[in-house]
């Protein structure tokens, strides 16, 4: 008994320090991919693409289920998005609120016998729309079906080679479809997705539209997401991005070729983690066929979303994106260490599994296995306690690292914000981490109230962060 | 006891903890002073380019960091653009006079570091002269690419003419993102590019084994740039055997086509290609031409949808077009009917139509359209 304890606590801080270490590999090849970026954005002519016929047109396609308090708003500042030739599909998803007609109103919509392509099969289409202003924008009313049948209506009724998939509640950076599609105009035959930076938007002050300023937000825990994100998306996805293993496309933005989209069936129905679903699937039907492609990710594509102000959102989100996970597992096991599924097969979904997946469940048994081999003598307590500094020392790392490579976007111009993150760097793991763990440990054995989507209260745009006054 | 590898450990991972606190304090320290400092200097030399420029007085002994300083060559570059005749001049005489563009050029050559000799070919963009074409010209073949794309935008604000073929020539060995910008800056150029641009495009379709990317781009170029003088050339590339190749010579001769340029997309109307069909129909609606209504009209019984869609939208804009959509409204072709119905809706005639029957001023072909919107509702 003793020797396993003693065993299984060495496997759980070894497997601790393992991901902390993938971690930091990751970070460091994102630092050099930031730096190679930084190079391109600086000198690369990307604002030429403003004004270019050359650049290749994109529908901006939008899922609305019951956004009333915010529908205009977003597709207001969506409009506002530069770039030389987009359009923006709104698909409303047999809403039970007024989002149709507060739609109709603002844009001045007339229905249109619409000819939509049947390409993917999605709930009956009740009525088509487009706007009688001087903007490119098509509203698809129909049945409800959810979110990823939403998109497929969308997509069905988008003109354009690349769609945009993103949500209502959000705000895209005037730039981020420039960016993003500087990386589609660098290979247009290979690249058939683009992935986006996410950013909390909680605390930030907003105006028109516009994000004003950037800050951090006010309480720990959403502080602690802005810190996860960051470490996602600016010391992670950058490296997974430039090896071709990027794992997950954000749902908040994500460009797709269109017949890419439309050959692996589009978004599928019920799914919880349907942008995850997606992007494997379109590697492994990639990697199957032995087609030439690549998905990659553009750090400066950036685009606000409002992370869960509160425990309770919080939790059904995480127990939400951990099913999501627990499904994709199931459904793509073939990738799992396939090497005819190349970087994705070899290294990020094992990488995803072993680290994602599993985590959660090995540090929950950690918590309570080292503890008792500890109290029964059957590991030195000073032993556990260095090798967990350790870890936790090298977590610091990548997190500081995260801020580090950060601070090249220069959204938080006071240092005194910046000294609010590296509060929580050192705070998360006493009770903010444990506390997502329990959180996905539940996911993992299931029950009545883990099955829930738990959708956050819609507050709108401008009352997303804080509003300008 | 605990094994000293694992307090050397521990150490190590604190002290790069605490190297990497450092570390960001410092660079948000530093950036805001940065930040600050940069805009003092540019507010600086704004005001200081501005009052020569008022006065027209060049300066008699300059501070020598002006000629190296970038903020200042961004301010000298933003009165240049800003500008037009005498004070563009004088501009262009303090540029000489503190041997600016000289000193950029040289910095340009120079291969470390890269930052530098990009911010400087960035400044050259708008500072370069005449005479340091010869030099820019030889950065074509260098192997950054952010300088070829430079280099080429100098180029082509200078309107060198000489270095057409040599960035078509290059556009076939890089990354279609650099010579998308080249193209760009190709078409920056205007009418003066058009001549070198045209035979560029002759002799390489000639060629036994011509750049298929690159020939379609050199023929979308033409079309941007507008030129009737492109026209044989586009025409020509109309009937190549290249499907590419047609696709771009029907948009392009949407920009440039005058009457000439019908006949020969009504005969693209019937091409094997889709996308040369659906282009066609684009291009000829800009034309406005009455004669190739029956021919587009018949596209809305294509196989493929955008050719539907666009011959549809074409009619919307082709006079007599829209009498063929309200025809096609009762015809046995579900697709064709879907179309012209969704063009007519959008192009207002559905709404001309229920005026027109509200009024009691309604024809035949109105009732048919209100009908058909209404059962389709």
């Amino acid at each position: 008994m003793s020797w396993f304890l003693a065993f299984f606590s060495l496997v759980v801080l070894g497997y601790y320090v393992a991901l902390q270490v993938v971690m930091l590999l990751l970070a460091v090849g994102s630092a050099l991919v930031l730096y190679r970026e930084r190079m391109i954005e600086r000198f690369g002519r990307i604002e030429d693409m403003l004004n270019s016929d050359l650049a290749p047109p994109v529908s901006v396609v939008v899922p609305a289920y019951n956004e009333s308090a915010g529908i205009v708003e977003a597709i207001r500042s969506m409009t506002m998005v530069s770039y030389p030739r987009f359009e923006i599909v709104v698909t409303n998803d047999g809403s039970t609120d007024d989002t149709l007609a507060k739609l109709i109103e603002a844009f001045e919509l007339i229905p249109v016998p619409y000819p939509l392509r049947a390409n993917l099969e999605t709930s009956p289409i009740r009525q088509v729309y487009k706007s009688r202003r001087p903007i490119a924008l098509t509203v698809v009313d129909k049945e409800n079906g959810g979110r990823a049948d939403a998109l497929n209506a969308a997509i069905n009724a988008a003109r354009f080679p690349y769609v945009m998939a993103t949500d209502a509640d959000v705000l895209i950076d005037g730039n981020a479809l420039v960016h993003a599609m500087r990386r589609v105009a660098e290979d247009r035959d290979r690249t058939i997705a683009v992935g986006g930076n996410i950013r909390p938007i909680n605390g930030c002050t907003v105006k028109h539209g516009h994000l004003v300023s950037a800050t951090v937000p006010e309480t720990v825990i959403e502080r602690y997401q802005l810190l996860e994100y960051l470490r996602a998306f600016i010391a992670s996805r950058p490296a997974w991005s430039a090896i071709n293993a990027l794992p997950l496309l954000s749902g908040a933005f994500g460009i797709f070729r269109r017949d890419a989209l439309v050959e692996v069936g589009g978004f599928a129905h019920g799914h919880f983690g349907e942008d995850l679903d997606l992007t494997m699937r379109l590697h492994r039907h990639y990697r199957n066929e032995r087609l030439p492609y690549r998905i990659v990710y553009s750090p400066s594509a950036v685009v606000w979303t409002e992370v869960p102000p509160t425990r309770a959102v919080l939790r059904r989100q995480r127990i939400r994106w951990h099913r999501g996970l627990m499904t994709a597992v199931r459904d793509f096991r073939s990738s799992f260490f396939n090497p005819r599924h190349g970087p994705v097969g070899m290294v990020s979904w094992p990488s995803m599994v072993l680290f994602e997946y599993l985590a959660p469940l090995v540090e929950f048994l950690g918590y309570i296995i080292i503890p008792i081999a500890v109290l029964t003598g059957a590991v030195s307590p000073m032993h556990v306690a260095v090798l967990f500094l350790i870890a936790l020392f090298i977590g610091a790392i990548n997190s500081l690292l995260a801020l580090v490579l950060d601070e090249r976007f220069g959204y938080f111009n006071d240092p005194r914000e910046t000294i609010k993150l590296l509060a929580v760097v050192f705070v998360e793991n006493l009770g903010l981490r444990q506390m997502t763990v329990w959180w996905r440990v539940r996911a993992m054995l299931g029950g009545k109230t883990t099955q829930v989507w738990g959708d956050m209260e819609r507050r709108g745009i401008s009352q997303l962060g804080r509003e300008a006054s | 006891m605990v094994d000293a590898r694992f307090i050397t450990a521990l150490a190590f991972a604190a002290a790069v903890t605490a190297g990497l606190v450092v570390l960001l304090v410092a660079i948000k320290l530093a950036h805001r002073q940065v930040e600050r400092y940069r805009g003092v200097r540019s507010a600086h030399y704004v005001a200081a380019v501005g009052e020569m420029v008022s006065r027209g007085m060049l300066p008699t002994d300059p501070p020598p960091a002006w000629s190296d300083d970038p903020y200042f060559h961004d301010a000298v570059a933003d009165y240049k653009l800003l500008l037009t005749g005498a004070d563009r001049r004088f501009v262009d005489q303090l540029v000489d006079r503190l041997g600016i563009a000289d000193n950029l050029m040289a910095r340009a050559k120079r291969r470390f570091p890269a930052a530098s000799r990009l911010r400087a070919l960035s400044s050259l963009v708008n500072l370069a002269g005449t005479r340091h074409s010869e030099d820019l010209r030889s950065l074509l073949a260098d192997r950054n690419s952010h300088v070829r794309v430079n280099a080429v935008r100098a180029l082509a604000r200078l309107g060198d003419v000489a270095s057409v073929p040599r960035v078509l020539e290059l556009a076939t060995r890089i990354k279609p993102w650099e010579a998308a910008r080249m193209a760009d800056a190709l078409v920056q150029m205007g009418a003066v590019a058009v001549e070198p641009l045209r035979q560029w495009v002759e002799q390489e379709a000639n060629r036994p084994h011509a750049s298929v990317e690159v020939v379609a781009l050199a023929a979308r170029l033409l079309g941007l740039i507008g030129d009737t003088g492109a026209e044989p050339t586009l025409v020509t590339l109309l009937t190549s055997n290249q499907p590419d190749w047609r696709v771009a010579a029907a948009s392009a001769l949407e920009h440039t086509g005058s009457e000439a340029a019908v006949e020969p997309l009504r005969r693209a109307l019937r091409d094997h290609e889709w996308r040369v069909r659906a282009r066609a129909a684009t291009a000829l609606s800009g034309m406005a031409d009455p004669r190739v209504a029956g021919d587009v009209a018949r596209l809305l019984t294509d196989e493929v949808w955008w050719v539907r869609q666009n011959a549809a939208t074409a009619l919307g804009s082709i006079p007599g077009g829209r009498a063929l959509l309200v025809a096609a409204l009762d015809g046995p072709d579900r697709y064709a009917a879907d179309a012209a119905l969704n063009q007519l809706t959008i192009s207002g005639a559905f709404g001309e139509a229920t005026v027109r029957v509200a009024n009691g001023a309604g024809t035949d072909a109105d009732r048919l359209l209100l009908a058909k919107v209404a059962g389709d509702q």
